[in-house]
């Protein structure tokens, strides 16, 4: 940070021998802002950033919470009461052509998509962070033969092999996750590791080093704070992409399954009778493209706060 | 002479992919429960026995592997078994090019709309302009296929289609098909709509990068016209990350085919597929599916040897300089 320089004055005291590296840090870190008090003061400031995570907020709640005080539940038929359209009685988004409530229907949809969607992110977090952050530590050979096997991974299509694995594995949603990270996780590796490659050469992991740091220490609390702008970012981007590919894998029919009910799902029941009943396609589309267009949104936001190219 | 090394090495990876795709197909359809011969009537152990012996299914693993293997090598992908009698090549061969068409005339309407929009967002940043083509790419990215295929068709070809019928006597949009040019601009438009904004915010951000570069500050102070700044040097180097990303974008078009033929009644291999896998037609998703892969894996190796001949600064030995 160049313009921390003027800020902190030179004094006798930030010469004497340090202690351990704890004082170290303590007096680098100084009196200027940390990164994350940076970042947050950013994203207060950013108005797209702020209205996207509210509506993260309330997707996330309202799926936990809709479902549960709605008065009805998922799969309850009311076969007095088919195809009924917006506000009627009793069901604020009608219901579908076997009585089911749309709206307990589409905010549970939406907790499935995004369950699924989270965990195929994360499981593709823990992997490509893993295995990105060694290749790239380590470096040399084992660097070279880790990312050639990334290469031919991410060679493969990755719609082709999960609905391959849709197709052998019992339909579920512990399947669409397993099959979307199954080759998901390169590209975060990739990421990762050019990261780490980056800051490995940098003069304040040297420093470290030079002190007598673990590589533990040095990945824990040098590469990863540092990566993690990045890795969020690319997080946050991707959950619109597995949100998609479960909408598309529900769409040809490998989707979760009856009684379960996805965005999905729920969008391509819709698509099919959507001459006659236009609501049924009308409520998923509308969240399935509200979850889609917040996440991308944030994406965007957050890497125009974390780049650190974007800092003034 | 590096460039060649370059482009053999890149195909080495690209045959080493296809080859674990082909082993990863085999090895999921062998894990699958069940048996093909054990159906609903009950088939006596002799009986059963000889049919393995025919479809080589007796023989150890390994040895079916290469028998496998060599019917690929030799363009054998079997017969499918809902479509009876049918080899796969033959399905393949007959729908493939309607696929190969539709994705075309999508990825040329993505790239070059895309591309467009991207210059022109950048070149207006802040101004409603920019704003405009933004929103409209954020929707591009937000709303899947299947949703926006059925829309357009019972707005364009359905709703507006009829009202031309009823007053100039003509339908605009055919609801479904593809043999007329009316047909084959809807379905085109719905499957490269996701990519065309996908690669107008590509376009626009690296459009941004380089109008900053020192190099068109330097074009500029030449006097050379605004014109030729953009065209001759802003475009040129904005445009290689477009490049680079066209290799998943075909992918991904030609996967969001299935959605789309569907749709309007295409008979693209999307929709044998999307069939088949709904069928559980195994030797129809095997084959269809490494169709698949190797024409992905080859645009794919394209699109890596394109970029070589473009750019003149890429890192040819394929070391990351960053």
């Amino acid at each position: 940070m160049m313009h921390d320089h003027d800020e902190n004055a030179l004094s006798p005291e930030l010469f004497a021998p340090a202690d351990s590296i704890q004082a170290l840090e303590d007096a680098a870190q100084g009196s200027g802002l940390s990164f994350w008090q940076d970042t947050a003061r950013r994203l207060r400031s950013n108005k797209t950033a702020c209205i996207c995570m509210a509506s993260v907020v309330i997707l996330v709640a309202g799926s936990i919470i809709f479902p549960q005080i709605s008065g009805y539940t998922v799969s309850e038929q009311d076969l007095l009461n088919i195809n009924l359209g917006f506000f009627s009685e009793g069901h604020l988004f009608g219901t579908d052509e076997i009585g089911r409530d749309m709206f307990t229907r589409v905010w549970y949809g939406t907790g499935i998509s995004l369950t699924i969607a989270f965990s195929a992110v994360l499981i593709d977090l823990l992997i490509g962070a893993v295995y990105g952050g060694i290749s790239g530590y380590t470096g040399g050979r084992v660097d070279e033969m880790m990312m050639r096997i990334v290469d031919i991974i991410i060679g493969i299509p990755q719609l082709i092999i999960v609905i391959l694995l849709m197709v052998v594995m019992k339909p579920g949603i512990a399947t669409i996750i397993i099959a979307y990270s199954t080759v998901g996780w390169t590209g975060m590796a990739r990421l990762v590791r050019g990261q780490v490659l980056k800051l490995r050469g940098s003069e304040y992991v040297l420093a470290s080093r030079l002190l007598g740091a673990s590589p533990a220490r040095i990945i824990a609390r040098d590469l990863l704070p540092n990566t993690l702008g990045i890795i969020i970012v690319e997080l946050t981007l991707t959950i619109p992409s597995a949100i998609f590919t479960e909408a598309f894998l529900s769409y040809i029919g490998l989707g979760v399954q009856i009684p379960l009910a996805s965005l999905g799902t729920l969008a391509s029941d819709g698509a099919s009778g959507f001459l006659l009943h236009p609501h049924l396609l009308m409520v998923p589309t509308v969240f399935l493209s509200a979850t889609m267009l917040t996440f991308n949104l944030l994406g965007d936001a957050l890497r125009d706060i974390l780049d650190p190219r974007m800092r003034s | 002479m590096i460039k060649f090394k370059y482009i053999l090495k890149r195909f080495l990876y690209a045959l080493i992919t296809v080859w674990v795709l082909v082993t990863v197909t085999f090895f999921l359809m062998h894990i699958l429960p069940g048996d093909p011969f054990l159906g609903e009537k009950k088939v006596p152990d002799e009986i059963r026995q000889a049919l393995y012996v025919k479809y080589g299914l007796d023989k150890p693993l390994i040895v079916q592997y290469g028998n496998y293997l060599w019917n690929i090598l030799r363009g054998d992908l079997g017969d499918s078994i809902v479509y009876v009698g049918q080899p796969v090549t033959r399905i393949i061969a007959e729908t493939f090019p309607y696929s190969f068409d539709l994705g075309l005339r999508a990825l040329a309407f993505a790239f070059i709309f895309g591309v467009s929009m991207g210059i022109i967002a950048a070149l207006k940043r802040g101004r409603p302009t920019d704003k405009i083509i933004m929103i409209f790419a954020a929707l591009g990215i937000s709303v899947p296929s299947f949703i926006l295929g059925s829309l357009l068709q019972y707005y364009l070809s359905i709703k507006l289609s009829g009202w031309t019928n009823g007053v100039f006597g003509f339908r605009l949009f055919p609801v479904s098909g593809w043999e007329t040019l009316s047909q084959k601009i809807i379905p085109p438009f719905v499957l490269g709509f996701g990519q065309l904004a996908l690669i107008s915010r590509l376009m626009r951000a690296s459009t941004l990068e380089v109008v900053g570069q020192n190099y068109i500050k330097t074009a500029r102070s030449k006097g050379l016209s605004e014109r030729t700044v953009i065209m001759r040097h802003t475009i040129r180097n904005a445009i290689l990350p477009v490049v680079t990303v066209m290799g998943p974008l075909s992918a991904a078009i030609l996967t969001g085919a299935f959605v789309v033929e569907n749709i309007f009644n295409i008979p693209g291999m999307g929709q044998y597929f999307v069939s088949s896998v709904q069928a559980y037609d195994y030797p129809m998703i095997v084959g269809t599916t490494l169709f698949y892969g190797v024409f992905l894996v080859a645009a794919n190796l394209l699109v890596d040897i394109l970029y070589t001949f473009i750019d003149p600064t890429i890192n040819i030995a394929g070391r990351q300089t960053d």
